[in-house]
């Protein structure tokens, strides 16, 4: 696994990517944001949990998850987003993701990517603007280096309690 | 009462429940009792808030002979069972609409044990047969169990049960799911939610993944059907500040049930009316000691 420096041409690509996937969902582009997913792609949100630290185990893996989706129950997810019957999206949740502290490593076919996500999201009703910190790990595969496609994604959300009403919309 | 049916939602496996990690937690700015008894009865909003989920083909819609049609108008009956102001189990209704064997197979007329088997599919039981449900349930409750299938419920004042088999392809077999969820009050207009997803014990590692999965996706914080659940319950509660609210009629109650009680010591609503809930009010009204002002 090969730490790839910011003055490396992938670093760019890499970054340009998270910043147009981040544009594509706040202008709710979700069927092009579709056509960045590997069919075989694993996306998941697990639950964070809060614990002192002297009685913190190493973190198994958690058995629950805010989201477990593959390639297919996330174009479910979309369709039904696009729908003007899903009322929580409509008017849109307005958000904003900003990705930022960017490490790329070069995995061989594989370019992971761990990112910082800070969003912040406003819903009709009296929601109050919400932000939450994420660390976000993306892994991309792509025959070329500028063309990547979702393989794997894990967000782990900073908060043990969701500060937002609903995940209405992705990460 | 409350026993005969927390032992049908608990009791009906030989090596009992398990939770499936850490609960989900998430804030929902409305005031506890409003998902407390939406879960308490309501089998009539599906249809309106959960229309994208019929849109998609994941719910049927009311028209039409099909049998998930047919269940649909089912659910819209419903019944609730509602043991004295103390917990609250929405069912789909037999009489109204069809058997639940008829609803989710094509043929009609089949046997008791044959609906008993179709009850043990829906609800996850391990072995995917009624075997356990048969060994654990008395005659009563499989009585019970045969002719409805309890899909949700709430143990006054805020526990609440969802056990709502799930699909998220129109082409694929419902997998069953099973949440518990708590509405801890935070302030007069903000609830904390901690759901909790359950797994038979005895499952495999591969079914409890497939439950949890189904139970996340349909309801919980990123759940396709919870979603509008909360926006519906957020907008209650703003709307409820409003000027108006003091003047207006929000529940539809029909005081005496049409149907005979199938469980002693328990009223049965009709779950197209609003009697489970408001008997929800009424109780808590009754607890806090004060009089409707």
């Amino acid at each position: 696994m090969l730490r790839i420096r910011l003055s490396d041409p992938l670093y760019a690509d890499v970054l340009g990517w998270l910043i147009d996937e981040a544009r594509q969902l706040d202008g709710f582009d979700l069927e092009g944001w579709l056509g960045r997913l590997a069919p075989d792609l694993r996306y998941s949100v697990p639950v964070s949990e809060t614990a002192e630290r002297a009685t913190a185990a190493p973190q198994a893996a958690p058995r629950n998850s805010y989201l477990e989706e593959t390639f297919d129950s996330l174009e479910l997810r979309v369709r039904r987003l696009l729908l003007a019957s899903a009322w929580v999206e409509n008017p849109r949740t307005r958000t904003r993701r900003f990705v930022s502290n960017v490490l790329v490593e070069d995995r061989g076919e594989l370019v992971r990517a761990t990112s910082y996500l800070l969003f912040c999201a406003a819903g009709a009703t009296r929601r109050p603007m919400r932000s939450s910190r994420v660390n976000g790990r993306t892994i991309c595969a792509g025959e070329e280096r500028n063309d990547f496609e979702l393989v794997r994604r894990e967000v782990r959300i900073d908060q043990a309690v969701l500060g937002l009403s609903t995940l209405s919309f992705l990460l | 009462m409350t026993s005969l049916l927390l032992d049908l939602l608990l009791g009906d496996t030989d090596g009992g429940y398990e939770v499936s990690g850490p609960p989900q937690r998430w804030v929902v700015p409305a005031n506890w009792k409003l998902p407390a008894e939406n879960l308490a009865g309501d089998g009539y909003h599906v249809l309106a808030a959960h229309r994208s989920l019929v849109e998609l083909g994941l719910v049927g819609g009311l028209s039409g002979n099909s049998p998930v049609a047919r269940a649909q108008r089912a659910l819209m009956a419903g019944r609730d069972y509602d043991p004295p102001r103390v917990s609250y189990l929405a069912t789909t209704d037999p009489e109204r609409g069809p058997r639940l064997g008829d609803a989710a197979d094509s043929e009609v007329g089949l046997s008791e044990d044959e609906d008993l088997e179709v009850v043990a599919r829906l609800s996850g039981a391990p072995g995917g047969n009624a075997d356990q449900l048969r060994r654990n349930l008395s005659s009563d409750q499989l009585r019970f169990v045969r002719r409805h299938f309890a899909s949700t419920g709430t143990l006054f004042p805020n526990l609440s049960v969802i056990r709502a088999p799930f699909t998220t392809a129109t082409d694929a077999p419902p997998v069953p799911s099973f949440s518990l969820r708590l509405w801890c009050p935070r302030t007069v207009d903000s609830t904390q939610v901690l759901s909790w997803v359950l797994v038979p014990r005895d499952a495999s590692d591969e079914v409890k993944d497939e439950m949890r999965r189904s139970s996340i996706r349909s309801f919980g914080a990123a759940g396709l059907a919870e979603q509008d659940d909360v926006e519906v319950w957020s907008r209650i509660q703003s709307g409820a500040r409003g000027c108006r609210v003091g003047s207006a009629r929000i529940f539809t109650c029909r005081t005496r049930s049409r149907w005979p009680s199938r469980c002693r010591r328990a009223r049965t609503n009709i779950g197209s009316t609003d009697d489970s809930q408001w008997n929800f009010y009424l109780r808590w009204r009754d607890l806090i000691g004060g009089a409707v002002r």
